[in-house]
C-alpha cells in the first residue's frame, strides 16, 4: 500500500510541475466538445417552413419557432425538392402533416423539434388541444439521430481517448527514460506499480471529468436529465476502463509510436461501434462486437442517465460490465509487467 | 577468502532470441571490496549487471546474490543499483526523486530526512535541494543524483553501471574517494567501467571480452601476469590471447546463434579466489556446470 501511494504521489508531483499538461487535460476536452456542439447546432438558426392551409393559431405558433412562408402547394414542393425549405406543413382535420426533405438526419430532427416545441407552447398558452402530428419523408426515413442523442456518447469518447493517451504514454515514457528498469529493481511489485498509476491518475481523472462535465452541461449546453453524480460515476468508470487498457497497452508497447498504433487498433473500432452510428440494421456480427466493447456500455449508460434521466437501477448492468473490464485489464496490465525483461 | 562472496555467477549464459551474448560467465564478487567489471562497450557488462540486480533473467546457469538465487526478491532492499542511463524523473526535483525511490525501498520519512543530506553531500550535490526540477540539471548533476538514489538506503551491495561517465575529473576523483570510503565501511561495490585509470582503483578486476571473462584478479596481479607496464596493455594482452583461443577453436568471435547450450564451447574463466596468487593465465577450459 505504501509503495502504491508513493507511486501515486509521484504522479501528482509530476503533474504539479507540468502546468501545461494540466491545462491541456482540462481545456482540450472542453474545447473539442464545444466545437462539436457548435458544429452540430449552429447551422441555420430556425428551420424554414412552408405552410399550406394551416389555420391561424397554429401558423402563429409555428411563426414563433421557425421562418414561415405560405406559398402554393406546387411551389412549396419544388422548394422542398431543391432544399430551399426544410418542411411543408399542412393541416387536414386535427392532424398536422409535416413533409420533411429527410436526407440530413440532423436537420430533420431540428425541424421536427422546432415544430413540436411550437405546438407545445400553443397548447399550453392557448389551452387548445394539440393537433396530432403526422410526419412524412420526401427522402430518408424516420431512423434519424440528432445531436442530443450523440452528445453523451461524445463526452464518454473524449474522456476515454484522453485518459487512454495519458495512461498509455506514461509507462512508455518510463521505459524509454530508463526509470522502468530502475523501478523493476526496487522492491515494488507489479500490481503495486499498476495500482499506483490507477490511484494517481484516477484522482486526476475524477477532477478532470468533473470539470469537463460541468463545462459541457452548463457552459456548452449538453443535455442532462439525470443526476450529475450518476453522470460522473459513469464517466469515471469509462475513464478507469480506458486507464487500465492504456496501462496494459503501455506495458506491451516499446515506443510511444506503438502506443498510438495500438490506440488506433483498440480504440477507434470501439468509437465507431459505440452508438455514433445507428446499428439497428447492421449485421449481427457487428452488433455482437459492439456489445463486447466497453465504450458501448459506457455510452449506453451515459445516454440513459443524461437523456432519459435514469438511475442506478437502469444502468447497473452497464456499470457492472465496465468494472469487469477494469478488473480484467488491471490483471492483464500487471501480468504484462511481470515479464521482467526490460529490453 | 574467509567470507562467502556476495555475488556468485556460475556458468551463466544469456541469449536474446537466437543470439547468445554471454557465453558461460563465472564471477565471484567478494564482500567489502570494490570489484570492477572492465571491458569495451557492447561486450556484455551492462547485461551482466542487469542479471545480478534482477532486471534480466539468465537463459541458463546459476546466480546467487546475497545468498538468494537470482532474480533477487527478498534481498532487493539490500541492493542499490545505478543504471547506465540516468533513469530520473525530469519533472520532479532532486529531493522528490530521492524521496520517491527511498519510499519504495521502505525508508520512513525520518530515515530519509537524515539520509538525504548526507547522501547528497557524498555525491557533491548538497546545494541542489531547491525547487529546480531535474530536467534543468546538467548531465554531470543528473549522474550524481542517480548515484545518490542508489546510495540512499545504505544497501549492502552497490551495483553501479558506469557511474562516472560524463563527469568532470574533479567529481570523478571525489566519487572514487567516496567509493573507497563506502568499501572501508563494509559495503560491497560492483562497478562497471571501460576507463583504465579508474579500473586501477578497484580491489579486484573482472575483464570482459565478447561475453566471456578473460581474466580476474587484482590490478597488480593482472599487470604482473601479463608482464606489461600498464593495465591497458595488460587488457590488450588478455584480449589478444582470448581471440587466439577462439580462433584456435575455429569459431568467429562474438557470434552467438550456433552455440546455445554451449556444451562444446568452454568458458574461459579464472574461478580462483581473487586474492590468491594463481595466475589468471592458468585458465583451464571447463565444460558444463560442474560448479553446481
Amino acid at each position: 500500500m505504501r509503495n502504491t501511494f508513493a507511486q501515486a504521489k509521484r504522479i501528482w508531483q509530476q503533474f504539479s510541475h507540468d502546468p501545461r499538461t494540466v491545462v491541456m487535460f482540462i481545456v482540450a476536452p472542453i474545447l473539442v466538445l464545444w466545437l462539436f456542439s457548435a458544429m452540430l447546432s449552429t447551422t441555420p438558426g430556425e428551420p424554414r417552413l412552408a405552410l399550406v392551409g394551416v389555420p391561424g393559431p397554429v401558423a402563429t405558433a409555428l411563426d414563433g419557432v421557425a421562418e414561415v412562408t405560405t406559398p402554393a402547394l406546387a411551389d412549396a414542393e419544388s422548394q422542398l425538392a431543391s432544399r430551399d425549405i426544410e418542411a411543408i406543413v399542412s393541416m387536414s382535420g386535427t392532424t398536422l402533416t409535416v413533409e420533411v426533405e429527410g436526407t440530413n438526419a440532423g436537420t430533420t430532427a431540428r425541424t421536427l423539434a422546432a415544430i413540436q416545441s411550437g405546438l407545445k407552447d400553443m397548447a399550453s398558452t392557448q389551452a387548445s388541444t394539440m393537433p396530432a402530428l403526422d410526419v412524412t419523408y420526401l427522402h430518408g426515413s424516420s431512423s434519424w439521430t440528432g445531436f442530443d442523442y450523440l452528445g453523451p456518447v461524445f463526452i464518454g469518447i473524449f474522456i476515454f481517448v484522453f485518459v487512454f493517451i495519458t495512461a498509455g504514454m506514461s509507462l512508455v515514457t518510463e521505459r524509454t527514460g530508463g526509470t522502468m528498469e530502475r523501478l523493476l529493481v526496487t522492491p515494488i511489485k507489479a500490481w503495486q506499480l499498476v495500482a499506483g498509476y490507477c490511484l494517481g491518475f484516477g484522482v486526476v481523472t475524477i477532477i478532470q471529468a468533473g470539470i469537463v462535465l460541468w463545462a459541457s452541461i452548463t457552459l456548452i449546453g449538453f443535455p442532462n436529465e439525470g443526476n450529475i453524480a450518476m453522470v460522473i460515476l459513469t464517466t469515471f468508470s469509462m475513464a478507469m476502463v480506458s486507464m487500465t487498457l492504456g496501462l496494459l497497452v503501455s506495458g506491451l508497447a516499446r515506443t510511444a509510436f506503438q502506443v498510438i498504433q495500438l490506440m488506433i487498433l483498440l480504440v477507434v473500432p470501439q468509437i465507431l461501434l459505440s452508438g455514433i452510428f445507428d446499428l439497428t440494421n447492421a449485421p449481427t456480427w457487428m452488433k455482437v462486437l459492439s456489445v463486447c466493447f466497453p465504450i458501448s456500455h459506457g455510452a449506453d449508460a451515459l445516454r440513459a442517465v443524461m437523456l432519459r434521466g435514469q438511475g442506478f437501477a437502469d444502468i447497473g448492468v452497464n456499470l457492472g460490465i465496465l468494472w469487469c473490464f477494469i478488473i480484467a485489464f488491471f490483471a492483464l496490465a500487471c501480468l504484462s509487467f511481470r515479464s521482467r525483461r526490460t529490453r | 577468502m574467509a567470507t562467502q562472496p556476495l555475488v556468485e555467477l556460475r556458468d551463466v549464459h544469456l541469449s536474446y532470441g537466437r543470439t547468445e551474448v554471454l557465453h558461460g560467465i563465472d564471477i565471484d564478487v567478494p564482500a567489502g571490496q570494490i570489484t570492477g567489471l572492465l571491458g569495451p562497450s557492447g561486450h556484455g557488462k551492462t547485461t551482466l549487471v542487469n542479471l545480478i540486480v534482477g532486471a534480466l533473467v539468465a537463459t541458463s546457469g546459476a546466480i546467487t546474490v546475497l545468498g538468494e538465487t537470482a532474480p533477487p526478491r527478498k534481498v532487493k532492499p539490500s541492493i542499490g543499483y545505478m543504471p547506465q542511463s540516468d533513469a530520473l524523473y525530469d519533472d520532479l526535483t532532486a529531493t522528490q526523486n530521492l524521496r520517491f525511490f527511498g519510499s519504495l525501498y521502505g525508508m520512513s520519512r525520518k530515515d530519509m530526512d537524515q539520509a538525504i543530506p548526507t547522501t547528497l553531500e557524498t555525491v557533491c550535490l548538497q546545494e541542489e535541494m531547491g525547487r529546480k526540477t531535474v530536467g534543468a540539471f546538467s548531465g554531470g548533476m543528473k549522474r550524481r543524483l542517480s548515484l545518490a538514489i542508489a546510495l540512499l538506503h545504505s544497501p549492502r551491495l552497490l551495483v553501479l553501471d558506469e557511474p562516472t561517465v560524463g563527469l568532470d575529473p574533479v567529481h570523478r576523483v571525489r566519487l572514487w574517494t567516496a567509493f573507497r570510503r563506502l568499501a572501508a565501511a563494509g559495503s560491497t561495490l560492483l562497478i562497471t567501467t571501460h576507463v583504465m585509470d579508474e579500473a586501477v582503483n578497484c580491489d579486484d578486476l573482472v575483464m570482459i571480452h565478447e561475453g566471456r571473462v578473460i581474466a580476474q584478479g587484482s590490478p597488480a596481479q593482472l599487470i604482473a601476469t601479463a608482464g606489461t607496464a600498464t593495465l591497458e596493455e595488460a587488457f590488450l594482452d588478455y584480449e589478444a590471447r582470448a581471440e587466439a583461443e577462439v580462433h584456435a577453436r575455429g569459431e568467429t568471435p562474438g557470434d552467438g546463434p550456433a552455440v546455445t547450450g554451449m556444451a562444446s564451447a568452454p568458458g574461459t574463466t579464472s574461478t580462483t579466489s581473487p586474492t590468491s596468487t594463481t595466475s589468471p593465465t592458468s585458465r583451464k577450459t571447463k565444460k558444463g556446470k560442474h560448479h553446481a
